[in-house]
C-alpha cells in the first residue's frame, strides 16, 4: 500500500490517544465561606481585576468593572437582583463561565453568590 | 394464432434493442470518475465535511462566533459582545488524508485532528462519500477547574465522526454524520460519553454563493455509567441542547467565506455536542443566537 507508513503513524497516534481514555468525575474543591457578611469592596470587587474582567469591561463594553466604578455600573444596569442570585444577570454570566469568569474558583463564585443573597450591598 | 406470433416478434425486437443498448454501454464503460466539490470547504458552519485540502496543500482557518444578539443595536447584535475565536491550520498529507491543528479562545482548547476519505462518491457506482474524523483536544483551563484529584490526562477529550455525504446535483449537497465524543473528566452534571448525529446541507443559489444549514443533536451515552452510580448521575445530568445553523457561503478557488447565525457558541465539536446550553426553544430567541463566520484561506 502506497501510504502504509502514514496509516501506521495515524493508527499509532490513535492508539496512544485511546490508551489515555479515562472515566473521571471532577471532585470540586471544598468551598469555604466565612460566617461573617461578605464585603463587596474587600471580597467581591477585587475579583474582577484578579481574573481580568477589566480587560474588556469597560474598554470594550459596559459594565465598568474597575475598582471604585463597578458597583455603580452593575446596579445602574440592573445586573443584580438583591437576595436573588438566580434572577441576577451577573450570577448568570458567572455560572455560565462567561469569558474571564471561567477563571473564578468555586470559593470565589460562592462569595459572589453569598454577597447577592445578603442583599448586594455596597459595603 | 397470428396475435401470439406478433407478440413473439415484438418481444424479440425488445430483447434485441436491450442487448444493443447493453453492448453500446459496455463499449463506453461506466463513468467512474469521482464526484468533485461536494462542498466548497473542509467546514460547513461547525461541522467537518468530506472535503480535504489537496495533497501538500495548506489551509488557514479563522472561526469567529460573536456574542448573543440579545442587546440588539447596543452592541450591534453581538459584534461588540464577548466573542469566541479559533485559529487553525489544515494540511493535506495525501489526496485522502489530512491533519489539522487549532486553538479556541473559550476554554482554551487546543485540538489536533485527522480526517481520512474512506470512500469517494463516483458518477457511476459509489453513491456517497464516506470519511472518518478523529480529533483529540486538550483543555487549557485552570488546574482548579479539574477539582481536587487533578491529573493531566483529565484535560483530554476526543471526537470521532463518520461523515456520509452525497452531491445530488451541482447545486445540492447533503451530509449525515454520526459521532461519538468522550471527555476524560466531567463534572457531576455531565457524563463522559456522548453520541451525536449531525446533518448539513448546501444549496447553490447564485454562482458560487450557497445557502448552508446544519443541525447537531447529541445525548449522553449513559450505558457506560456503573450501575451503582446510575441513579444519582442520571438525576443530575443536564441534556445538551441541539444546535442549528443557517447561513451563506461564498467560495473562490483560494478562499471560502461563511457567514451564519447559530445557537452554538463553542467551536471544538465535542463541546458543542455535550455542553451547548443555547436553545432555539428557550425564551428569548435573541439570547440564544450568535452571528458567526468562518474564513478559509488556501495556499
Amino acid at each position: 500500500m502506497k501510504y502504509k507508513h502514514l496509516m501506521t503513524l495515524l493508527a499509532g497516534i490513535m492508539l496512544i490517544g485511546l490508551a489515555s481514555c479515562q472515566y473521571s468525575t471532577i471532585v470540586p474543591e471544598e468551598v469555604v465561606i466565612p460566617d461573617e457578611p461578605v464585603s463587596y469592596s474587600v471580597d467581591v470587587e477585587p475579583l474582577f481585576t484578579t481574573v481580568n474582567c477589566i480587560q474588556c469591561h469597560p474598554t470594550l463594553m459596559k459594565p465598568d468593572l474597575r475598582v471604585g466604578k463597578s458597583y455603580a455600573s452593575i446596579t445602574s444596569m440592573n445586573l443584580v437582583v438583591a437576595e436573588k442570585p438566580e434572577e441576577s444577570k451577573l450570577w448568570e454570566y458567572i455560572k455560565n463561565r462567561h469569558n474571564s469568569a471561567a477563571s473564578l474558583t468555586a470559593t470565589q463564585k460562592a462569595l459572589i453568590e453569598k454577597w447577592i443573597t445578603e442583599g448586594a450591598k455596597n459595603n | 394464432m397470428k396475435t401470439i406470433h406478433n407478440s413473439w416478434k415484438f418481444l424479440a425486437v425488445l430483447l434485441l434493442l436491450a442487448f444493443t443498448v447493453q453492448v453500446s454501454a459496455q463499449d463506453d464503460g461506466p463513468d467512474r470518475r469521482p464526484v468533485k466539490e461536494t462542498f466548497n470547504s473542509t467546514l460547513l458552519i461547525d461541522q467537518q465535511t468530506n472535503m480535504l485540502p489537496r495533497k501538500g496543500g495548506l489551509e488557514f482557518i479563522i472561526h469567529h462566533r460573536l456574542g448573543t444578539m440579545e442587546n440588539g443595536i447596543k452592541d450591534l447584535a453581538g459584534i461588540y459582545g464577548a466573542s469566541n475565536i479559533r485559529l487553525g491550520f489544515n494540511y493535506g498529507i495525501t489526496e485522502r488524508l489530512m491533519v489539522g491543528i487549532g486553538t479556541e479562545r473559550i476554554n482554551k482548547f487546543t485540538d489536533v485532528f485527522a480526517k481520512y476519505l474512506i470512500l469517494q462518491q463516483k458518477r457511476t457506482g459509489m453513491p456517497v462519500s464516506l470519511s472518518y474524523m478523529l480529533q483529540m483536544a486538550v483543555d487549557g483551563g485552570n488546574t482548579a477547574d479539574f477539582g481536587t484529584q487533578y491529573e493531566f490526562t483529565n484535560r483530554f477529550s476526543y471526537f470521532n465522526q463518520l461523515i456520509v455525504s452525497r452531491k445530488f446535483s451541482n447545486n445540492l449537497s447533503f451530509q449525515v454524520a454520526p459521532s461519538f465524543s468522550h471527555f476524560n473528566a466531567v463534572d457531576s452534571t455531565h457524563w463522559n460519553d456522548y453520541l451525536g448525529i449531525s446533518a448539513g446541507g448546501r444549496f447553490k443559489v447564485y454562482g458560487e454563493m450557497s445557502v448552508i444549514a446544519t443541525y447537531d443533536q447529541a445525548f449522553a451515552f449513559t450505558a457506560m455509567i456503573p450501575s451503582s452510580q446510575k441513579e444519582t448521575r442520571m438525576e443530575k445530568l443536564v441534556a445538551p441542547k441541539p444546535s442549528f445553523g443557517l447561513g451563506l457561503e461564498i467560495a473562490s478557488p483560494t478562499h471560502c467565506f461563511m457567514v451564519f447565525a447559530s445557537n452554538a457558541y463553542d467551536i471544538v465539536p465535542q463541546l458543542n455536542m455535550a455542553y451547548n446550553r443555547f436553545s432555539l426553544f428557550n425564551e428569548g430567541l435573541a439570547k440564544q443566537l450568535h452571528f458567526g463566520f468562518n474564513l478559509t484561506v488556501r495556499f
